[in-house]
């Protein structure tokens, strides 16, 4: 499903360039689960973007679902966004001034779904995160853990093929943080593919499959200094 | 989707209250001037259009330049001549009229009596222009010569509740009119009325033959005098151009060769629409070599002041922006593309101009009446006058918000989904750009303070210099030439009386708004002679006491020299004693008044008459008497008590602080020597101010629109400095921490904010002379230009600026560091 050759993507600051991921290749299957894990600063985020398709890579391959979009042009990749992807953040970015359910149906509002039919894709998710009851709600009337899943809500509403999430947990108690990882493992078992970014090795362990960065290379676990805290 | 941007618009307002209320005000404001331009230039536009003929009537004016003189002004009035001879010409012509109006004409009917206005007019005026007849019919008000036609104002003045029809008045106290018609105000905008800016006011209208007899022009031959407006239809075949092409063929047919050699003539027809500003552009614009109208000026000045509005609106809207972009940023992740981005600011500007425009079409008709009873103008007309002026003004709604939002539009839709969800991500727009912007705002409204300052200085200038040296209050009263009333009896009787210091007589007075006598003199008679035209003023004796004029060389007429009344009959080879003032000797070359004295001058000869000398035996100080620049100027006094050309006005000066023992006397005096007409005062402070009032005028529009690109300029720096200080909180924050003081901090934002004030002034200084050199060359004595106008200017708008930011300033640079910094 998705496919990364020699990725590449540096920042130009003045004369100074910062390399944020250096030839990094991965392969992700269908229905995978896999996390991200590494130091701040190793690239994890940067990657997340080029996967998110909100980034493009300086150099290097990106092969989705078979179409190589590492040069495509930004209508494309607006299109491949709101229709194959879904996005969890670590500090949610639900849009404060929209309710509850005016958040989850704007990916369909840019796929130009009649309103009827938004509807009933809205009130469907709401119920599948349990928050039916708050639809009227606007974001900063819930708590940390109903924001979250508010923001699930909104990734999955889409029906996308690729699920990304970056510290989805991180601003969450770990009452709160386990109840979301239960819904992402459970997205995963439905057959969403999901790519985690996390600090958290225990929401690591969740996923089939562990990627380790450091200094934007993929690395062996063991050079991973996070993951020697985890498993020492 | 398009309720979506309605519901994200108007949570967007609610978010910021007072952003948007500060959005809405300023586009108001610009809005509501470029309205309150556009409303004066249409209704003035819109003139006379009501009448069935007006898209076929024209006004036909003339110019004529003496041999030798510069070519003077030309202007929409007309030789007596010039209509029946059209009519003779043009058989073509539907309609061919004049009209002439005279000011403060006694009337009585009756037992009373009263001074009017009256305009003397061809029967034709009346298929020209549609009056509403309330009693009587046009179609025979004016057949018999002695028909007068009323107004309803003046019928109830002179009859009460009585009809007016039929009845008898008398006109001049010797002339019998019969009542033949009524008719009901003069339907606005038009060039007629009964206020003060219209350009033929009258209260009566009688015929041209009434008061000049059965001669087609004033009674003579020559076409070099003008008075009336001229009129004529067109057929529907034959266009103004076509027209105005065959006058000057016209002309050639029908002048005298003899004046034809002796001054060069040109006519022009104009569209009637064009009649209310083809004075006001020969007033304000005709010196310069810029060919610019009042109306294209004043639209001028409306759009830039919706200009500031709009680049006003776009910073400040950018600004605000910039804590949605991590809004926007996340929009775009879930698949929004730039155009729904763009949709959505646009959409926002739309919803604030719309409701900008009617705060300002709501104030607009709030101080209209305030307005229409200072000016005569009803700025808002134009709204009535079908659903096209209401689709103008939903046009200029949507251009507003086009423009207005195109910049935050734009910027919004560049936001980059990754840098934009980066918690430090603070910033949206081109930096410089926004500075550009403000310093736009301010480069206007500074521009626009530039010419208030030279306006009001000029105006301060014209009232010191016009008015000065009379310390004592002059009066000057009704014309002697029509009344069976001696001039030297009416001044025996006022010599001595209390409160009057001298008495005079002058043809006309200052500030006269019908016009001038002229003469042109050179200093030689020889043919080709380079001459100077003055104002030429048939005077009494005592004119100078009178007036308080200083007598600089030589001396004036006096009843010990024995002065002979100048005379058209005197011989041509003799002189005729004249006084010049220095203006006129200035422009004649002598370099001192001394120098003028016992010099002889020179009409300039012509194929059938030689050259009329005149010598001049005194040179005094100069009067002001017109403001506008002409080729025309300085005065040239002739002893002419009594004289053949224009009028006999007594002047009186009036002792200081005696006002109402004067005023008693000359009315006490007047009416023993003229009981059936009532005496007529006039001030000449209150000519000047009637002379003068359209140079007021222009100075408070630049005054208002000043203003209004000031708070607007002022709002949206206040606004900048909101967003700027957020900004840079962090930093203020760490310097701070590493020893700058508040005032430190206080002092950098400033110097940060003044920048592009100080930038914006040196860009309208430039802009600003060439607008206020233009403006001058309207004025025949014109206030030097300094550089003051230029530094007050960029003093105001520094410490507008500088106050609107202070405390922002002050708020930004008291932050407590560690209140800062825990939350970067």
């Amino acid at each position: 499903m998705i496919n990364l050759k020699h990725l590449r993507k540096t920042y130009l600051a003045g004369d100074v360039e910062t390399t944020a991921l250096d030839d990094v290749d991965i392969s992700i299957a269908p229905g995978e689960f896999v996390a991200v894990m590494g130091p701040s600063g190793c690239g994890k985020s940067t990657l997340l973007n080029i996967l998110g398709m909100i980034d493009s890579p300086t150099s290097g391959t990106y092969v989705f679902e078979g179409a190589d979009i590492s040069q495509a042009p930004e209508r494309k990749l607006v299109e491949l966004r709101k229709r194959r992807l879904g996005f969890v953040f670590q500090s949610f970015n639900l849009i404060d001034d929209l309710s509850v359910e005016e958040n989850v149906e704007l990916p369909l509002l840019y796929c130009g779904m009649r309103k009827a039919e938004r509807r009933t894709h809205v009130r469907e998710v709401l119920e599948l995160v349990g928050l039916n009851a708050r639809a009227r709600h606007k974001p900063p009337q819930l708590s940390g853990g109903q924001q979250q899943r508010v923001a699930i809500a909104r990734a999955v509403v889409n029906d996308p093929a690729v699920i990304l999430a970056d510290e989805p947990t991180g601003n969450l108690d770990m009452r709160n943080g386990e109840e979301v990882m239960g819904m992402l493992t459970t997205l995963n078992e439905q057959g969403s593919t999901i790519v985690m970014v996390t600090h958290s090795p225990k929401d690591a362990s969740r996923a089939k499959r562990i990627i380790h960065f450091l200094d934007g290379r993929i690395v062996p676990a063991a050079a991973d200094p996070q993951a020697r805290q985890a498993y020492a | 989707m398009i309720a979506h941007y309605f519901t994200a618009a108007f949570a967007s307002f609610r978010k910021a209250p007072f952003a948007t209320a500060a959005n809405v005000v300023t586009l108001a404001l610009g809005i509501a001037c470029f309205i309150a331009a556009y409303g004066i230039a249409t209704y003035w536009r819109l003139a006379d259009s009501h009448h069935a003929n007006a898209d076929r009537t024209v006004v036909v004016g003339q110019r004529a330049s003496r041999a030798g003189a510069e070519a003077g002004l030309f202007n929409t009035n007309s030789n007596a001549n010039l209509a029946p001879a059209l009519a003779a010409d043009f058989p073509e012509l539907a309609a061919v009229a004049r009209v002439i109006a005279g000011r403060d004409v006694p009337v009585a009917a009756e037992d009373r009596k009263m001074l009017l206005n009256v305009a003397n007019v061809d029967p034709a005026f009346l298929e020209i222009f549609d009056l509403e007849f309330v009693a009587g019919a046009a179609a025979v008000a004016l057949g018999d010569p002695n028909g007068v036609i009323l107004t309803q104002e003046a019928a109830a003045r002179l009859f009460g509740e009585e009809p007016a029809l039929g009845r008898s008045v008398l006109i001049g106290g010797t002339a019998a009119g019969e009542v033949t018609g009524v008719i009901a105000p003069v339907r606005q905008p038009s060039f007629m009325g009964p206020g003060a800016e219209a350009r033929v006011r009258f209260d009566m209208i009688r015929t041209w033959e009434a008061r000049y007899g059965e001669s087609e022009g004033f009674g003579d031959e020559s076409w070099l005098g003008y008075g009336p407006l001229t009129f004529a239809v067109l057929p529907p075949s034959m266009s103004v151009e076509t027209f105005d092409a065959r006058l000057p063929a016209f002309l050639e047919r029908r002048i005298p060769d003899q004046q034809r050699q002796a001054a060069t003539f040109e006519a022009k027809a104009l569209p009637l629409s064009a009649l209310r500003t083809q004075d006001l552009d020969r007033v304000m614009f005709s010196r310069t070599q810029v060919g610019v109208s009042t109306l294209s000026v004043l639209l001028g000045l409306g759009l830039l002041t919706l200009a500031v509005a709009c680049a006003n609106y776009a910073n400040l809207a950018t600004a605000q922006a910039a804590g949605r972009s991590k809004e926007i940023g996340m929009r775009k992740v879930l698949g929004a593309a730039p155009r729904h981005v763009m949709i959505q600011a646009w959409t926002e500007a739309l919803l604030l101009a719309t409701a900008a425009a009617v705060a300002a079409v709501v104030g607009l008709a709030a101080v209209s009446p305030a307005i229409r009873s200072a000016t005569e103008i009803d700025i808002l007309y134009f709204l009535l006058q079908g659903a096209l002026p209401v689709a103008i003004v939903a046009g200029l709604i949507v251009v507003v918000a086009v423009a207005a939002g195109a910049y935050p539009a734009l910027a919004l839709s560049r936001v980059r989904p990754a840098t934009a969800l980066d918690a430090g991500y603070s910033g949206l727009g081109s930096r410089w750009l926004t500075r550009l912007l403000v310093g736009v705002q301010f480069a206007s409204a500074s521009f626009m303070l530039i010419l208030v300052t030279v306006t009001e200085l000029q105006v301060a200038h014209i009232e010191r210099t016009a008015l000065a040296p009379r310390e004592d209050p002059i009066v000057i009263l009704n014309d002697l030439m029509p009344l069976d009333v001696d001039y030297d009896t009416l001044a025996t009787r006022l010599a001595g009386q209390p409160g009057v210091a001298a008495v005079s007589v002058v043809d006309r007075g200052p500030w006269d708004m019908n016009g001038d006598n002229v003469m042109t003199y050179g200093r030689s008679p020889e043919a080709g002679t380079s001459a100077s035209t003055g104002y030429l003023k048939s005077i009494g004796y005592d004119y100078f006491a009178a007036l308080n004029l200083r007598v600089l060389a030589g001396r004036v007429f006096d009843r010990e020299r024995g002065d002979i009344p100048a005379s058209p009959f005197i011989p041509a080879d003799q002189p005729v004693a004249v006084v010049v003032d220095r203006r006129y000797a200035e422009r004649l070359g002598f370099s001192t008044p001394d120098a003028a004295v016992g010099r002889t001058i020179y009409s300039p000869a012509t194929s059938g008459a030689p050259a009329r000398p005149a010598q001049i035996i005194g040179v005094t100080e100069t009067e002001v008497t017109r403001v506008d620049a002409s080729n025309v100027a300085g005065n040239i006094y002739a002893f002419f008590p009594r004289a053949f050309f224009g009028g006999q006005h007594p002047i009186v000066r009036i002792e200081r602080g005696r006002v109402a023992d004067a005023v008693a006397a000359i009315t006490g005096a007047w009416d023993d020597l003229a009981p059936d007409i009532p005496v007529n005062i006039r001030f000449f402070d209150d000519l000047f101010d009637a002379n003068f009032r359209i140079y007021a005028r222009v100075s408070q529009v630049f005054t208002i629109l000043a203003g209004a690109a000031f708070v607007i300029a002022s709002i949206g720096l206040l606004g900048m400095a909101v967003h700027a200080t957020s900004r840079r909180r962090h930093e203020i924050g760490v310097r701070k921490v590493l020893g700058s003081t508040t005032p430190g901090v206080a002092g950098l934002l400033l110097v940060h904010f003044s920048k592009p004030v100080l930038v914006a002034n040196l860009l309208a200084w430039p802009l600003g002379y060439v607008a206020a050199q233009i403006y001058l060359a309207a004025f025949a004595d014109r206030v030097t230009l300094t550089p003051a106008p230029f530094v007050f200017s960029m003093a105001i708008t520094l410490a507008i600026a500088l106050v609107a930011v202070a405390g922002e300033v002050l708020r930004a640079a008291s932050l407590r560091p560690a209140e800062v910094l825990r939350h970067a």
